[in-house]
């Protein structure tokens, strides 16, 4: 028999002309060229169901209204972004299969996280494994710690990062002998670790740590765990309606009168604050729900920001809803520092990977309307962002801002060197 | 915190909440009487009635007036669904399925109409008194009068009432009480609207009390479902019994154990319960004791 792979035929002649032409086409600068216009797809894993909700509706108006402010501007070198989104309905599990869905089905070539750290766990190995860049917005420290890996960036803060910066303000300021209360997942667990472990550090009594299940309606049992007699602060890791629940029940209880109460970010966010078991309640916050509370220099372009985005300057929106003050600035400023990373390392599709993420390590950025919440940076060897934080209270039914502390202060070891 | 003074704020405590929970399980033993499967929607109808609490709350500042309005408003609500799914209604596997994605419509619908920022009410009786040291809600304790008075007035109308006589006819014997002339088509959609309205009922009087959140229906249906199966499905004062056991358990185990070793607890309870008399919950003994 003849050896048909060494007998060149006619057809075998035209395949293989064929192929070459379009190897040929394919290496050509105009080819390049046209291929680069297509878009660049950005995933956003969202919660539009489930406990976080109400955080989810403004994440994507804040990324679509990011998104066609660039694409105003000519889109990221010169491509058009376009912008596909997942419900993660607050669960890890749907999370991390919505992950795989945005990178495999809607061809995410980057994913803008989730505000669950639950769902971030889960998902960040998934980024892993496809080797898509992934910017969670969940805030469990294990993000960019034991479970950090080089394809992930997180540019707000870890809870390391809230307890390092503001624990002394509290020691200092209500008190430090502290009963923790916390919800019992990814978020709360690694807050509570935290938070109590620098408060022993420096000498504060842990006088009790009490932990709830998400979604608890009833918090009589829990907050008579409190003992009044020896609790300065009562310190509360709890979101959404858990927190509201938490915050009621412990006016009813009376133990507003009879302690300062100290809240996580997620304490009062995207609560309206004008009730009673909210008032004098103290907490830490990424960035200040009332436009008035910015200052001056920044006022001006959080204003057209807040416009953009669709909030108005008491931090309300469509129908009343509360923005997540603390959160809601993050897939904006993650999409114009995504820019930024792609024009700097010239990156065109996967194969430039590398080169985005070595632009992204150690960057820096100025307050302006691309980053309105302030100045911050990306640490290089663990990939966690560092801005500033608030102190505020709630006084007269309003948040107010007490104190501003600088991103260094939350500046902590790495648990992670990647 | 004194053992004791723990044990006895949750034995109160728990009181207080099972018997709204007892309340609302009511309801959804009477749609499984007539439907002989779970209507897992039940728990989205008490969702729906406490936000209709809110809504009548914010547009005429009067909650009391949502005791009427929700239960009313759920019973027909529940209606449109028992329409709806009447021609599955043979077909218990296609009724749970049914019934769940109506619980996620509702939900859903929830999340449009109202939002997904938690709402609150505030307690219609501001006033508290002391117990055991810490300030109570006298509303709470109204709020469990109220609902142990209307599971009295529903079992009183169940079981001594020619309404309550044709329902459980119905129940029991479909084909028998067609042939004698009652229409058990109508009986059917008459239970799903007594059970709403002991749905929305419930969720009325709980709205003052918790935060209002579009996914707090399934998270206690959950817990009312097992307290149905641990109470004997259509036996009320057996739920009723079980609602408080569940939860003065649960707060009392909450009071000395992690929240998880109190989940385990209470769960555990509902587990022993059953392993200990599997015959009661297949049916056996509570088929013998009612002949």
């Amino acid at each position: 028999m003849p050896d048909k792979e060494k007998t060149l035929t006619r057809r075998s002649f035209l395949k293989g002309l064929l192929g070459s032409s379009l190897a040929l086409i394919g290496s050509s600068p105009g080819f390049r060229h046209a291929f680069a216009r297509s878009p660049i797809t950005v995933g956003l894993q969202v919660e539009l169901t489930g406990g976080l909700a109400t955080y989810g509706y403004w994440h994507l108006k804040s990324a679509r209204a990011a998104v066609e402010k660039i694409n105003s501007e000519g889109g990221i070198a010169g491509r058009k972004v376009k912008l596909v989104h997942e419900d993660t309905a607050t669960d890890p599990t749907t999370g991390s299969r919505k992950m795989r869905r945005l990178i495999l089905r809607k061809g995410a070539d980057f994913v803008i996280g989730s505000q669950h750290s639950g769902v971030c766990l889960a998902s960040s190995p998934v980024s892993r494994r496809f080797s898509v860049p992934y910017f969670p917005i969940g805030e469990a420290t294990e993000i960019t710690g034991s479970k950090g890996h080089k394809y992930v960036f997180r540019s707000n803060y870890s809870v390391e990062a809230h307890a390092e910066s503001g624990y002394r303000w509290v020691m200092d300021n209500l008190g430090t002998d502290w009963t923790i209360i916390y919800a019992d997942y990814a978020m709360g667990q690694s807050a509570l670790k935290e938070w109590s472990t620098r408060l022993k550090k420096d000498g504060g009594k842990p006088v009790g740590e009490i932990s709830v299940p998400q979604g608890t309606d009833d918090f009589g049992p829990y907050l008579r765990k409190v003992d009044p007699e020896k609790t300065e602060v009562l310190f509360i890791i709890l979101y959404g309606p858990d927190a509201l629940a938490c915050l009621r029940r412990s006016a009813e209880m009376g133990l507003d009168e009879r302690m300062n109460r100290f809240g996580n970010t997620g304490s009062v966010e995207a609560l309206d604050v004008d009730f009673p078991g909210a008032e004098g309640l103290w907490s830490i916050t990424n960035y200040p729900r009332r436009l008035e509370e910015i200052s001056a220099e920044l006022r001006g372009v959080n204003r057209e920001f807040r416009e953009r985005v669709g909030v108005k300057p008491d931090g309300t929106g469509p129908e009343g809803r509360v923005v997540d003050a603390s959160h809601f600035w993050v897939p904006w400023e993650n999409l114009h520092l995504l820019r930024e990373a792609v024009r700097a390392s010239g990156w065109k599709g996967k194969a430039d990977h590398p080169a985005l993420i070595r632009s992204l390590e150690g960057i820096t950025v100025s307050g302006s309307l691309d980053h309105p919440q302030g100045e911050k940076y990306i640490r290089h060897v663990d990939h966690q962002g560092f801005h500033a934080q608030y102190i505020q209270q709630v006084r007269d039914g309003k948040l107010r801002i007490e104190e501003r502390l600088s991103p260094e202060s939350g500046e902590y070891e790495p648990n992670a060197v990647l | 915190m004194e053992p004791l003074s723990q044990i006895s704020f949750g034995l109160l405590n728990g009181v207080i909440r099972g018997t709204i929970l007892a309340l609302l399980a009511s309801g959804l033993n009477v749609v499984f009487g007539l439907m002989k499967t779970v209507n897992v929607a039940h728990g989205s109808l008490y969702m729906v009635g406490a936000y209709l609490a809110w809504s009548v709350f914010a547009g005429t500042g009067s909650f009391w007036l949502s005791l009427v309005v929700s239960p009313l408003a759920v019973a027909a609500l529940a209606v449109a669904m028992g329409m709806v799914l009447r021609p599955i209604r043979d077909n218990s596997s296609l009724t749970i399925l049914g019934t769940f994605a109506a619980a996620l419509v509702f939900q859903g619908m929830t999340l449009v109409l109202w939002g997904g920022t938690p709402r609150r009410l505030p307690l219609p009786l501001g006033a508290s008194f002391s117990l055991f040291g810490t300030g109570y809600s006298y509303y709470r304790v109204l709020a469990a009068g109220l609902a142990g008075f209307v599971l009295l007035g529903f079992w009183l109308v169940t079981e001594k009432t020619r309404f309550g006589l044709t329902l459980r006819a119905s129940e029991e014997e479909p084909e028998l009480s067609t042939a004698i002339g009652i229409n058990v088509s109508s009986v059917y959609l008459l239970g799903f609207a007594l059970g709403g309205a002991l749905a929305g009922l419930s969720g009325s009087l709980i709205a003052p009390m918790v935060s209002l959140a579009p996914d707090m229906g399934l998270r206690v249906f959950a817990v009312v479902f097992l307290i149905v199966i641990l109470g004997g499905l259509g036996n009320i004062w057996n739920s009723v019994l079980a609602a408080l056991v569940f939860s003065v358990v649960r707060g009392i185990a909450t009071a000395f154990l992690d929240a998880t070793g109190g989940l385990i607890v209470s769960f555990s309870l509902v587990l022993l319960l059953i392993l200990v008399a599997p015959d009661y919950y297949t049916g056996g003994n509570r088929d013998a004791s009612q002949n």
